[in-house]
């Protein structure tokens, strides 16, 4: 019988940590964690699960990305109004900005590119961690990355010049 | 091609990625989530709980799309008979609800159009605000209508609170629609009832380290186990060695069974080196003395500077540490606790961090016990692991004296005797000899066996004492009256009822010295089975108060407070100071009224003295009660086990055996002894117990312990001769886990730092203090918090009368006033918030009485369709909510209660359960009791927003307003000003504000403060009309109102007003 305590002790934050960098905003997270663990509960219901680490990983970067992708034009209300006591609050904003657009160009990426985009730069993982997450071979993890650099490089390049 | 590294340090940063991204690539790796965020997600992703296989989903596929179907006609239905949140478009992602406001006087209109600018999705609960008039801090003057705090109410409920509103709208429908709502709900999964006890699916007989992950364990290679003996006390040292078959670096945990009673008091892990792929270097034996000439085995500090980290790695070592408090460096991974220190197999576990590839890992852990003696034998126990081992090797060491008569097994060999000290030596390879490592000795005295030792500065001494309790030879008993208090609340399982009150009936029938007995139901709320007074225990006697309990319908919340009540100040005549004998019979955990355990029994022996005689017992294999009844049990009656009904005869005389009452343990002669501690605060022994004394001492020396207690009304003194030594090791630390165990049972925060104290000096992991891993522990030891300045035993005394004690005014207003430190996270709130409990009235201090007349709900009088719902589904909500209603109707206003409370303890640990209970028991006029099941849930969680909201809302109406604005204020200060549904709440708030203004009983203090809140937070004095609409978290009934600029209600269109809609003062 599944441990339930122990999966979610061992991956909660893995899989927390994933959303939360795809996302950067933490009711979002959550509802995505929620909606992980409920999918990956249902899951487990009817097949066995090999590789939790894995699932939960790609389950978790994918509803994260769903949700990049339905955001449109909702600011998280995170950062709005909290007041900073960094040295350069202009700087701050600038940076704050260029992450904002980098996750609204990975929300306009096709899915496995932006998913395998996020599992490399984000979460650290090696092409073979990355294909055997994503059940691919590692030969179509290094096509799907080198074609998100390419499109996100255009992307953020068209939004530099719209602005 | 070179090998990739993927250890952080090794790690290039990027170079594919253009300067830009690859900042921000950085700033969002680094970017730490926030850690009340995730503890929030990873407890609701744990309620989840284990689910159970059901294969047959996997080949009904026509079940899902029958599913999909009444899904899709539910959507149908609820957008053609729904409220205004269901009628909204759905555009936003599902899931969520929040508070919505709409700004524009004049403008009420619900259009679809404006609606579904900012609707949340198809959301049970949530508030909908329609506000005109400025909201606050929100939006730019001329703005149409904004929003504020869209989001954050979804993480407030759980799936079946959706499932329960569906069900709501659906009464609505007409009766074929209903029916086809019904068929789809009947498919939703139902909350996992927590249970009782809670069994590894897999028994740990050693250690292991599994993988994060996939759970693969690395491979156990070789143990090595050092046991060494003194007095009662052993310690096992273990060194084990795992290898990493993987090429990658893997994190793991690390996890230990520990035996019954064992406490972990060391861990250290060496994570291997690349230079020892294939471990041809394997460290030094801990089975082996340090240095040639020495005889002694290495303490476990001795056994680590043993290992060589060049081959092994750098060590990270445990350190006792403050729980919650994280270790600080990055590579330590968190803490190691053992998750019920002192109990029977406790798991010793926690996050070991990064072990590198292909590496051997080198663990050292120890644990200490006191040792079990039975038939006057010690007996020490080691399982040894379920596979063979390439190595494995025990060797147990003990005092010369225990030489005699004494065996290790498996395998032959005498012991080796030298110093002082017997060692019996065991090695096995590629083997696996047994079961597990079992030796016996006779101790040269079975009364006593003690070891002491110096420590630091201080000498200690731990000594087991078995007096000699004489038998009661023609004594009269302890007490010819008997109280049997029954527990019938519905976390009680029938069977377990049943053999209680065949328990019942064994020991009335079996003990003539009972000459009258009566017996006390409680669930929510206590009631005697006979209220005229006692039963006489004669045949007749029985089978009348047995008749009576056929029927019974197990429900409510487990309140023993209450029964202690009625015990203490029973309905009929009882002579003052009267010995009765307690048999409580009951398995549930306290739910409800008083339950923390400490506090109960500290008032109950303040009140009653010496002349309740508590008898407890096991009826399953639970033992959520192991400290309750301990605590009843220290002075006299005991703790008896009856899980099956082959034990009932042998359980139903235990009551019967003579016991001597201690009153004093000390030293007589000899070194000064302070800090004199008895484990469990023990204050009776019976024939074949143990008392475990511990103390510290001035200076070494022969000394005698002496016992003073009664046996009957006989005095009885018996003396203990023991010697204070320098030579042992295990006194010490036995001392301060008795220290800490007993600061910590008394459940009282202020002790927690002398607490913690202690444990970091012994190194004792308990519920307040883990192990945290350290690469270079100095950095942590160098500064231990500083021990408690006290006298323990005045500590512990002082602690345990003040318990007893009913508080005074002024010290709730202090505790009232520290609460807020654990609720509130900002220090100027936190000040305004102590000005607003300065000036509370004193009625106001205390959450008010909340006794519901007690009584037994009987097959006969509750609703057949109620029974069979339960029947089919014990946990199923809407029969209870139904039958609640039905009894209500009928004027049965406590039974009602009482049903209702059923289902907070069947669903213990879900918040949400609490709520809608709690709102309903505010609906049946009951908010008193409400406050109390509420209050436990801020408890539990001080910083859940939702928690205060209800609280404030139950206190108001209970009739404490000052109070409840407190809890409102907490409520706001935690969702901040663009949080979820702080509108809502917001506007309950000033409702409340207007209202208690209004009637002019506030005194002078806080009208002044309620008048400056409401100056604050009213912004909508010139609208001609206020709607607002709520459709509560839990009970998910719609309520619709429409006030005038005064607060007064002038209008509830829309749904009709539901039962629990209709709260005095509220709704329409």
């Amino acid at each position: 019988m599944t441990d339930w305590d122990r999966i979610v002790r061992e991956h909660g934050s893995v899989v927390f940590a994933t959303a939360w960098r795809i996302l950067g905003h933490a009711a979002d997270t959550e509802d995505v964690m929620q909606e992980v663990f409920l999918q990956a509960h249902q899951m487990q219901l009817t097949q066995e699960v090999r590789c939790w680490e894995a699932l939960l990983r790609r389950l978790a970067a994918c509803r994260a990305l769903d949700r990049l992708r339905q955001r449109r034009r909702v600011v998280p209300l995170e950062g709005l109004s909290i007041p900073t006591t960094a040295d350069d609050p202009e700087a701050l904003a600038v940076e704050r900005e260029l992450d904002a657009r980098l996750r609204q160009a990975l929300g306009q990426l096709p899915r496995r590119e932006a998913t395998v985009f996020c599992l490399r730069y984000f979460d650290d993982l090696s092409y073979e961690q990355i294909a055997e997450t994503l059940q691919i071979s590692p030969g179509a993890v290094a096509t799907a990355l080198h074609k998100a650099r390419a499109r996100l490089e255009t992307l953020l390049l068209e939004a530099a010049q719209e602005k | 091609m070179a090998d990739k590294s993927h250890l952080p340090d090794d790690r290039t940063p990027w170079p594919e990625l253009g300067d830009l991204v690859r900042a921000s690539v950085e700033r969002i790796r680094h970017s730490p989530p926030p850690p009340e965020s995730l503890s929030r997600a990873l407890e609701r992703a744990r309620r989840l709980g284990s689910p159970r296989p059901r294969p047959w989903l996997a080949r009904r596929a026509s079940l899902f799309a029958a599913s999909a179907v009444a899904a899709s006609l539910l959507v149908g239905l609820g957008l053609r008979y729904g409220p205004n949140p269901f009628a909204a478009p759905l555009d936003v992602p599902s899931g969520r609800g929040g508070d919505l406001a709409l700004m524009g006087p004049g403008d009420l209109r619900l259009s679809s159009d404006t609606y579904g600018q900012f609707s949340p999705a198809p959301v049970p609960g949530g508030t909908l605000m329609l506000v005109p008039g400025r909201v606050a801090n929100a939006g730019a003057p001329g703005d149409d209508y904004l929003t504020i705090g869209v989001a954050q109410v979804g993480s407030h409920w759980g799936a079946w609170e959706q499932v329960r509103a569906l069900r709501e709208v659906s009464r609505a429908m007409p009766q074929a629609d209903r029916k086809a709502v019904e068929a789809y709900l009947r498919h939703q999964a139902r909350p996992a009832r927590r249970p009782a006890w809670v069994k590894d699916g897999r028994p740990l007989r050693q250690a292991r380290i599994a993988q994060d992950g996939d759970g693969r364990e690395l491979l156990l290679e070789g143990v090595k186990v050092a046991v060494r003996i003194e007095g009662p006390r052993a310690r096992t040292l273990v060194q084990q060695v795992f290898y990493n078959p993987d090429d990658r670096p893997l994190t793991g945990t690390f996890e230990m069974a520990v035996p019954d009673g064992g406490s972990p008091s060391y861990f250290a892990l060496f994570p291997g080196n690349k230079t020892n792929t294939e471990g041809a270097t394997w460290p030094k034996d801990v089975t082996r003395s340090p240095a040639p000439a020495r005889v002694a085995l290495p303490t476990p500090e001795e056994a680590m500077k043993q290992v060589d980290p060049s081959c092994w790695g750098r060590p990270r070592v445990g350190c006792i540490v403050p729980v919650p408090a994280a270790p600080e460096e990055p590579a330590d991974p968190g803490p190691l606790a053992a998750d019920s220190p002192g109990r029977a197999r406790a798991t010793f576990r926690g996050p070991v961090g990064t072990i590198l590839p292909r590496a051997h890992v080198c663990v050292l852990v120890a644990y200490e016990e006191t040792l079990p003696f039975h038939d006057g034998r010690l007996v020490y126990r080691y399982p040894l692991p379920e596979t063979k081992l390439y190595d494995l090797a025990v060797v147990v060491q003990a005092d010369a004296a225990l030489a005699p008569g004494a065996r290790l097994s498996p395998g032959e060999g005498e012991g080796q005797t030298a110093d002082g000290l017997v060692t019996y030596r065991r090695a096995w390879k590629n083997a696996r000899p047994g079961e597990e490592v079992v030796f016996t000795a006779i101790p040269p005295s079975p009364a006593v066996q003690a070891t002491s030792c110096k420590h630091g500065d201080g000498r200690y001494l731990v000594a087991r004492l078995r007096p000699d309790v004489p038998a009661a030879l023609g004594e009269a008993p302890f007490a010819r009256h008997a109280v049997f208090l029954l527990d019938t609340s519905a976390g009680e399982n029938a069977a377990r009822v049943d053999r209680a009150v065949q328990l019942m009936r064994r020991v009335l029938e079996t003990d003539a010295s009972i000459a009258q007995f009566n017996v006390l139901t409680f669930s929510t709320g206590a009631a005697w089975l006979e209220p005229g007074g006692w039963l006489p225990n004669t045949q007749a006697g029985r089978d009348a108060a047995l008749s009576r309990l056929d029927g019974v319908v197990l429900e409510g919340a487990t309140d023993l407070s209450a029964a202690v009540e009625k015990l203490l100040a029973p309905a009929f005549a009882v002579p003052a100071g009267l010995p009765m004998h307690c048999f409580l019979l009951s398995e549930g955990r306290l739910s409800a009224g008083e339950t923390d355990g400490p506090s109960l029994v500290a008032r109950l022996e303040a009140r009653a003295g010496s002349r309740l005689r508590w008898h407890c017992y096991q009826l399953g294999l639970g033992d959520e009660n192991a400290d309750l009844f301990a605590l009843l049990t220290r002075a006299g009656g005991g703790v008896y086990r009856c899980p099956s009904e082959k034990d009932v005869p042998a359980a139903a005389q235990a009551h019967r055996r003579p016991s001597l009452r201690i009153d004093r343990v000390a030293f007589e002669g000899g070194p000064e002894a302070t800090d004199v501690l008895v484990s469990g605060r023990r204050a009776a022994v019976y024939p074949g117990g143990d008392l475990v004394v511990a103390a510290q001492l001035s200076r070494a020396g022969p000394t005698t312990l002496v016992v003073e207690g009664h046996a009957g009304d006989r005095k009885v003194t018996q003396r203990f001769p023991v010697e204070v030594r320098d030579d042992g090791q295990l006194a010490g630390r036995a001392w301060g886990e008795l220290a800490v165990s007993s600061l910590l049972a008394l459940n009282d925060p202020r002790l927690e730092p002398a607490a913690v104290a202690i444990a970091s000096r012994f190194r004792v992991a308990s519920r307040a203090t883990a192990f945290g891993l350290f690469a270079d522990p100095r950095r942590w030891e160098a500064e231990p918090p500083p021990p408690p300045g006290h006298d323990l035993e005045a500590l512990l005394d002082g602690a345990w009368k003040a318990l007893g004690r009913e508080a005074t005014p002024q010290q709730r207003r202090d505790w009232l006033a520290a609460q807020l430190g654990h609720w509130v996270p900002l220090d100027a709130v936190r000040r305004d918030l102590r000005g607003l409990v300065a000036m509370l009235p004193e009625r106001e201090l205390k959450l008010p009485a909340a006794r519901l007349q007690g009584g037994l709900t009987r097959r006969a009088g509750a609703d057949p369709a109620y029974l069979a719902a339960r029947r089919q589904d014990r946990v199923a909500i809407d029969p209870v909510l139904d039958e609640a209603r039905r009894r209500l109707a009928a004027g049965e206003a406590d039974a009602a209660a009482r049903v209702l409370c059923g289902l907070a303890e069947e669903h213990a640990g879900n918040p949400d359960v609490a709520r809608l209970v709690a709102y309903h028991l505010v609906a049946t006029g009951r908010a008193a009791l409400a406050t109390h099941l509420l209050a436990d849930q801020v408890e539990q969680r001080p910083h859940d927003p939702a928690a205060h909201r209800a609280l404030a809302v139950a206190l108001d109406e209970a009739g404490l307003p000052g109070r409840a604005a407190l809890h409102f204020e907490v409520a706001l200060a935690l969702l901040g000003p663009r949080g979820g549904w702080v509108a809502g709440a917001r506007e309950e708030f000033v409702f409340l504000l207007r209202r208690r203004l209004r009637d002019g009983q506030l005194p002078e203090g806080l009208r002044r403060y309620f008048d400056e809140q409401l100056a604050r937070l009213d912004r909508h004095d010139k609208a001609p009309l206020q709607v607002s609409m709520t459709w509560n978290a839990t009970a998910s009934d719609v309520a619709l109102r429409v006030t005038d600029a005064a607060g007064k209600a002038v209008q509830a269109p829309g749904r009709k007003p539901t039962w629990s809609a209709s709260w005095p003062g509220r709704g329409g």
